[in-house]
């Protein structure tokens, strides 16, 4: 009976490792999958978007088509959009310079001097906010009303005395007539403010880089980016620098929003630029996010800008006050900006609504080099020079 | 497809008695410890255990080369005139040169007999009963490294705050567990439910253990604590955080088996888990929906002479992972693309039992925890301590 038992036992233990080899055979391997559906190609080669780029958020409002793309281009570079026809998108937004301008801060086109740099706008359709400093302006059909509307400053000057003559413009124009009617088929009426806004919001949202070096090497050429600016990618998302803090992930700023973003956010920050008489004020003439709000912690908070084509878009910071990439580096390691004399005098290192994150560091000839050559990197010029997003008057 | 398979094999250190856990406490306090020099490590100090395609948290650090206080508890357990019993655990470990110490374990529980029947309620911070590979610890267990399955699936230690209510008739126990969620694979107060069935019985003259469980987590924003809460790396640079916010289901199976005759003593185990993550990842700026299968399986043989065991261990883990809503660039920068990465780690040790309190432990293992490691081999030498410091009986 004992040699039955246990010759049972060596059948259960001869079986159970049997079951063991199985088990290690047929063991599971591991995979992943990116689902894309149609939809989603579409829009991607609507926006021009690479397919390592995510898709950005379009407001069910105003779906995209191409022939609102189409429309909104011709709009972008047409002089008639501004109410004396001597300006349009364009002369603030050079695809050359990223869309950018050049200059310290432009100027409208009635003379008036704005205060504000003119922004690129690489990749502006993932912009969580829109402007410098506005945390209303949630889309772009929202902000596009300023600089097309506003009077103070004057821009292009649609103002309410202007408006109808500007939008009889495009009324009897005949290819703009078949435009209108292709870009917005259920409509009856004819141009509308609206129409001319949501077709530019169309056009804007394609004026998508994702195609530089840096791009390159995310996708896997290792060769992409020389060992100087390897150092420099580094160097910015290391605990010394701390750039990625603010500019980060796909756009390289945490103002971010694309379609899946759930836990949406609208940062602004202080950045030590200025302190006027040590009291946390910037200058009269432009406090940030405190004009709209008139609250002290919101004096000097400004929209941390996408980095993308940051070489293309000098000067930099929200008043062109920073001439090139190495002075605003040098800012940053100061902890901010010491102004000695004159009518902005204070010490933006001490600017009490400074982030936390600014700390200032130490930094040599050499990181500061890497780190603009790794900048440089983000420069796509597959954008700069694509026919799609260029002066269609030209062709 | 589901795959859920009750292995055949047996895991070593699940031949423990199997009844509810608390149903007959007696007042005693017990102390243990373990102590490992092993010859190398898997991960130096400057990296960070980012498995590709995984989304770990809890305690799954990876070991360190050299000598280390692997493990450290006090446990103690008051019966109090049999109306309701306290126990506790004082937990403690050594890593990089920090000791820390916590209460890791303190609870309340009653128990009543009804004829044939034990019910038993449990109140408190305590380890969940689901399985024995969700409580890891170097001096309850036979090796002195933690399961890849208690890493992958547990976060290595599961202890939580909660209510236990198990009901046990002869062999079989069948035990309900909710939890609060400080413990991965949930986060704080999103809560964890559990199911349990456990028999401890024989089959042809050897002792079988077999256990079935299931255990429902929710999790909103669930960051990986090992590298946000306390960082023991001398990396320069973070990683980006990333976050989970969704459902994780895990399944179980597990079966040992063992036999003695005479001094020789025989033993085999398995263990086979399932894990369903479905929600969203996301890190500062960008998201991916996720719906993912995570499967681990463990095979253990034991083979005993007198005070002399000789130990074969196998583990390894896979992911598939389906992904939406997201970009290529956003998986890469996230480490959760996983083109044929499993994590392996096979192992064999002999242990020898110097007396009822000591065993002396040496180890060899050969693993592969991230895609870009090359398999490398470790040998460790180390001891484990228990001792009851006091009892009542």
């Amino acid at each position: 009976m004992g040699n039955i038992s246990r010759c049972s036992s060596l059948n259960t233990y001869v079986f159970a490792l049997g079951v063991m080899c199985l088990l290690v055979a047929c063991s599971p391997e591991s995979s992943s999958e990116l689902i894309i559906d149609q939809n989603e190609t579409e829009l991607r080669n609507l926006l021009n978007l690479p397919e390592h780029m995510p898709l950005p958020a379009v407001p069910e409002f105003n779906p995209i088509s191409a022939e609102k793309i189409k429309l909104g281009r011709f709009l972008f570079y047409d002089k008639s959009l501004s109410a004396n026809q001597t300006q349009s998108c364009n002369s603030c937004h050079f695809q050359s310079q990223a869309f950018a301008d050049g200059a310290q801060t432009p100027v409208g086109s009635t003379g008036h001097a704005l205060v504000r740099n003119s922004q690129g706008l690489s990749n502006v359709a993932f912009n969580a906010t829109f402007t410098w400093a506005n945390n209303g302006f949630l889309e772009l059909e929202d902000q596009l009303n300023v600089p097309i509307r506003a009077d103070d400053p004057i821009e292009l000057g649609v103002t309410d005395s202007h408006l109808a003559e500007v939008l009889t413009r495009f009324d009897v124009d005949p290819n703009y007539q078949k435009m209108f009617a292709e870009a917005f088929p259920d409509s009856e009426s004819g141009v509308t403010i609206n129409k001319i806004i949501f077709a530019l919001a169309s056009f804007v949202r394609t004026l998508n880089s994702g195609q530089s070096a840096y791009d390159n090497y995310l996708n896997g050429d290792k060769n992409a980016l020389t060992e100087q600016q390897k150092l420099g990618l580094k160097l910015f998302n290391g605990e010394k620098f701390e750039c990625f803090h603010c500019h980060t992930g796909i756009n390289f700023t945490v103002s971010y929003r694309d379609r899946n973003t759930t836990n949406l956010t609208y940062p602004f920050f202080n950045n030590g630029l200025y302190n006027l008489d040590d009291t946390g004020s910037y200058p009269e003439s432009d406090q940030g996010l405190y004009d709209l709000t008139s609250k002290d912690m919101d004096k000097g908070l400004f929209r941390p800008p996408s980095l993308r084509n940051i070489a293309l878009t000098a000067p930099y910071m929200h008043d062109g006050s920073l001439p090139t990439l190495r002075s605003v580096i040098e800012h940053y390691a100061r902890g901010g900006t010491l102004t000695a004399a004159g009518e902005n005098m204070g010490d933006g290192r001490l600017n009490p609504n400074k982030s936390a994150l600014l700390n200032g560091f130490d930094a040599t000839d050499e990181e500061i080099d890497a780190l603009i050559a790794f900048l440089e990197s983000l420069t796509d010029y597959n954008f700069i020079y694509n026919k799609k997003l260029s002066d269609p008057f030209k062709e | 497809m589901r795959i859920f398979i009750i292995s055949t094999g047996l895991v070593t250190s699940l031949v423990h008695a199997h009844a509810p856990s608390s149903a007959h406490v007696s007042t005693e306090i017990t102390a243990a410890a373990a102590f490992t020099w092993r010859s190398g490590e898997s991960l130096s100090r400057d990296e960070y255990w980012l498995p590709e395609g995984f989304l770990l948290g809890g305690e799954a650090m990876p070991y360190e080369k050299g000598a280390t206080l692997d493990d450290f508890q006090l446990l103690a357990s008051k019966n109090l005139n049999d109306a309701y019993f306290v126990r506790g655990k004082l937990s403690g470990h050594n890593h990089s040169g920090e000791n820390t110490l916590e209460v890791e374990n303190l609870w309340l529980g009653k128990s009543w007999q009804r004829q044939n029947q034990i019910w038993l309620i449990e109140v408190g911070k305590m380890a969940t009963e689901v399985t024995e590979t969700a409580n890891f610890h170097s001096s309850d267990d036979d090796f002195s490294q933690a399961h890849l399955l208690s890493d992958f699936f547990f976060g290595r230690h599961f202890d939580d705050t909660g209510l236990r209510v198990t009901w046990q008739q002869g062999d079989s126990t069948v035990g309900i567990e909710v939890f609060s969620g400080e413990n991965y694979p949930a986060s704080r107060g999103e809560y964890s439910q559990s199911i349990y069935f456990k028999k401890n019985t024989y089959l042809l003259g050897a002792q079988l253990d077999l256990g079935l469980f299931a255990m429902i987590s929710q999790a909103e924003r669930r960051a990986d604590e090992r590298y946000s809460a306390h960082n023991h790396n001398n990396a320069e640079q973070q990683p980006d955080q990333v976050f989970f916010t969704g459902d994780s289901k895990i399944w179980g199976s597990y079966v040992a088996l063992y036999y003695q005759i005479n001094h020789w003593q025989f033993g085999l185990g398995g263990e086979m888990i399932l894990l369903d993550n479905s929600g969203q990842v996301n890190q500062t700026t960008q998201s991916a929906n996720i719906d993912s299968e995570q499967t681990g399986i463990r095979l253990t043989g034991k083979l005993g002479y007198h005070a002399h065991e000789v130990l074969f261990d196998y583990q390894k883990v896979a992911i598939e992972n389906k992904f939406s809503k997201t970009s290529s660039s956003f998986l890469t920068s996230a480490n959760l693309f996983n083109q044929g990465f499993e994590p392996e780690r096979v192992r064999m040790s002999w242990l020898y039992h110097l007396n009822e309190h000591i065993l002396l432990r040496s180890e060899w293992s050969r693993e592969a925890l991230t895609a870009a490691m090359a398999k490398q081999n470790h040998i460790g030498f180390g001891l484990r301590w228990r001792y009851t410091l006091y009892s009542a009986h």
